[in-house]
C-alpha cells in the first residue's frame, strides 16, 4: 500500500509534467491562448499543494489509482517532443488532472 | 597564636582555588559549546528561512502567469497559494525553533560567563514554547518532557563558581534533552520529502514563469553566454538576442541552464534540511562531553556550520 508521502510524490510528478506541458506549448508561439493549459497546470499544482500539506499532518490509507496517474504523467513526459498542437496538449492534460483529482480525494 | 587564627582563612582559599580550578574547564567548554550551538542553529534558521522568502516570488509568478495565460481569477490559482500559506506556516514553526534554540545557547553562554540564569531560565521556556508548537504543527502527540523546560535558581551577583558550574551543567542537561526530544521527529523521512517537494513544487512554477517570459523574448542570455566564453577569452557579439531568438538550438541551450540551475536549488533545500540535522545531532555529543568535563571536539560541528553557508549561498538565487 502506497504511503501519503508517496502519493504527494505521484501529484507534485504530475504537476512537474503539466508545467513541462505548458512550458513545451508556450515555447511554440508565446502569443497563443493558453487559460485552459494554464488551468490544467495550475489545478495540478493545487492538488501536489493540497496533497503535501495533508501529508505533512498526518499518513491517511491511499489507493491504486495512483499508479494510474503515474502512467499519464510517464505519457506526457513521453510524448513531450512531439506534441506540437494545444489541443494535443489540452487532452492529456486533462486526463492528467482527472487522475490527479481522483487520488487527492484519499487525503479528504 | 595569630598564624594558627589564619588555617581556617588558607583552608578556605584552599577550597575555593581547587573549586574554581575543577569548575574552570566546564565553565569555558559551555562557552565553547554555547558560541558553536548559537553558530549552528543561527545558520540552519537562515536556511530554513530561505523557504519563506521563497513564498513572496512565488505569490508574483502565479499571479503573473495566470494574466499571462489569460487566466486570472481562476479558482485553482487561490487555492493554490492557500495551500502554500499553511505549509508555509508550518514551515515557519520550524524556523523558529531553530531561533530559540540559537537563543538558547547564546544564554548558556552568557551563563557560563556571568551569573545569568535569569536570561537563560527565560531563553528555555521559549525554547520548549517553541519546540512544543512544532511538535504539535507535525501532529505528533509527545511533547517536550516538562523537567527541561523549569527554569534555573537566581545565584545572585556574588555567585560562587562551584554554584555556577552545576547551572551551567543543568542548562547544558536541558538543551541536550529539548533536542533528543525534537530530532527523531524531525529526522523521519517523510517530513523530509514532504519539505523537499514542496520546495520542487514551488520552484516549479516560478521557472515556469520565467520560461514564459524567456520564450516570449523579454530575457537576454549573453550573461550566460558570456560566463561559457570567458575562460577561454570569449565574449558574445553586438546583437547577440536575435541570433538566439532567430536558433532554436540556442533557445534551448539557454532553457536548459535555468532548469538546471532551478534543479540544483531544489536539491539544496534537501541537503540544507538534511544538514541541519546532522548538526542538531553533533550538538549531542558535546553536550555529554560538558557533562563528562572531558574535552570538546568541535571538528564535527564546525564542518556543519561551514557546509550550512555553503549551502545557504547555493539556495540565494530564489532569496528575495
Amino acid at each position: 500500500m502506497p504511503t501519503a508521502v508517496k502519493v504527494a510524490q505521484s501529484l507534485q510528478q504530475a504537476a512537474d509534467a503539466a508545467s513541462d506541458a505548458f512550458d513545451a506549448a508556450v515555447a511554440v508561439d508565446p502569443n497563443g491562448d493558453f487559460s485552459k493549459l494554464h488551468d490544467a497546470k495550475i489545478t495540478a499544482a493545487a492538488l501536489a499543494a493540497a496533497a503535501i500539506n495533508k501529508a505533512l499532518d498526518g499518513d491517511p490509507a491511499v489507493a491504486d489509482i495512483q499508479k494510474k496517474l503515474d502512467a499519464v504523467t510517464n505519457e506526457i513526459r513521453s510524448k513531450l517532443d512531439t506534441l506540437q498542437e494545444i489541443q494535443q496538449f489540452l487532452r492529456l492534460l486533462n486526463e492528467l488532472v482527472q487522475f490527479a483529482t481522483q487520488v487527492s480525494k484519499f487525503f479528504v | 597564636m595569630r598564624l594558627s587564627g589564619l588555617f581556617p582563612l588558607l583552608a578556605m582559599a584552599s577550597f575555593a582555588v581547587t573549586t574554581a580550578c575543577s569548575n574552570a574547564p566546564i565553565l569555558s567548554n559551555a562557552e565553547k559549546l554555547a558560541r558553536a550551538g548559537e553558530a549552528a542553529a543561527s545558520q540552519m534558521q537562515q536556511n530554513a528561512l530561505v523557504t519563506a522568502d521563497q513564498y513572496t516570488l512565488l505569490k508574483d509568478a502565479v499571479t503573473f502567469d495566470a494574466a499571462f495565460s489569460g487566466d486570472p481569477g481562476n479558482p485553482s490559482t487561490s487555492n493554490f497559494l492557500q495551500q502554500e500559506t499553511q505549509i508555509q506556516s508550518k514551515l515557519s514553526v520550524y524556523a523558529g525553533m531553530l531561533g530559540q534554540l540559537a537563543g538558547a545557547y547564546a544564554a548558556l553562554g552568557d551563563l557560563a560567563g556571568s551569573d545569568a540564569s535569569g536570561n537563560f531560565s527565560s531563553a528555555i521556556g521559549m525554547l520548549c514554547s517553541s519546540g512544543n508548537t512544532l511538535l504539535a504543527a507535525l501532529n505528533e502527540a509527545q511533547q517536550i518532557p516538562a523537567d527541561a523546560c523549569t527554569g534555573l535558581p537566581a545565584g545572585g551577583g556574588l555567585i560562587i563558581r562551584a554554584v555556577q558550574a552545576q547551572q551551567v551543567a543543568s542548562a547544558s542537561d536541558q538543551i541536550e534533552a529539548v533536542l533528543k526530544t525534537l530530532i527523531p521527529v524531525l529526522d523521519d523521512s517523510a517530513t523530509r520529502t514532504l519539505i523537499v517537494l514542496n520546495s520542487e513544487l514551488v520552484q516549479r512554477q516560478i521557472i515556469s514563469t520565467v520560461k514564459e517570459l524567456y520564450a516570449s523574448g523579454v530575457y537576454t542570455c549573453s550573461p550566460l553566454l558570456d560566463e561559457l566564453g570567458a575562460p577561454l577569452g570569449l565574449k558574445t557579439i553586438s546583437g547577440v538576442d536575435a541570433v538566439v531568438r532567430n536558433n532554436r538550438n540556442l533557445r534551448n541551450g539557454c532553457l536548459a541552464f535555468v532548469s538546471a540551475t532551478a534543479r540544483e536549488t531544489a536539491g539544496s533545500v534537501g541537503a540544507a534540511y538534511d544538514t541541519s540535522i546532522a548538526g542538531l545531532k553533533a550538538l549531542i555529543p558535546l553536550h555529554d562531553s560538558l557533562r563528562a568535563g572531558a574535552p570538546l571536539d568541535l571538528t564535527a560541528i564546525s564542518a556543519i556550520i561551514t557546509s550550512l553557508r555553503e549551502l545557504a549561498a547555493r539556495l540565494q538565487p530564489f532569496k528575495r
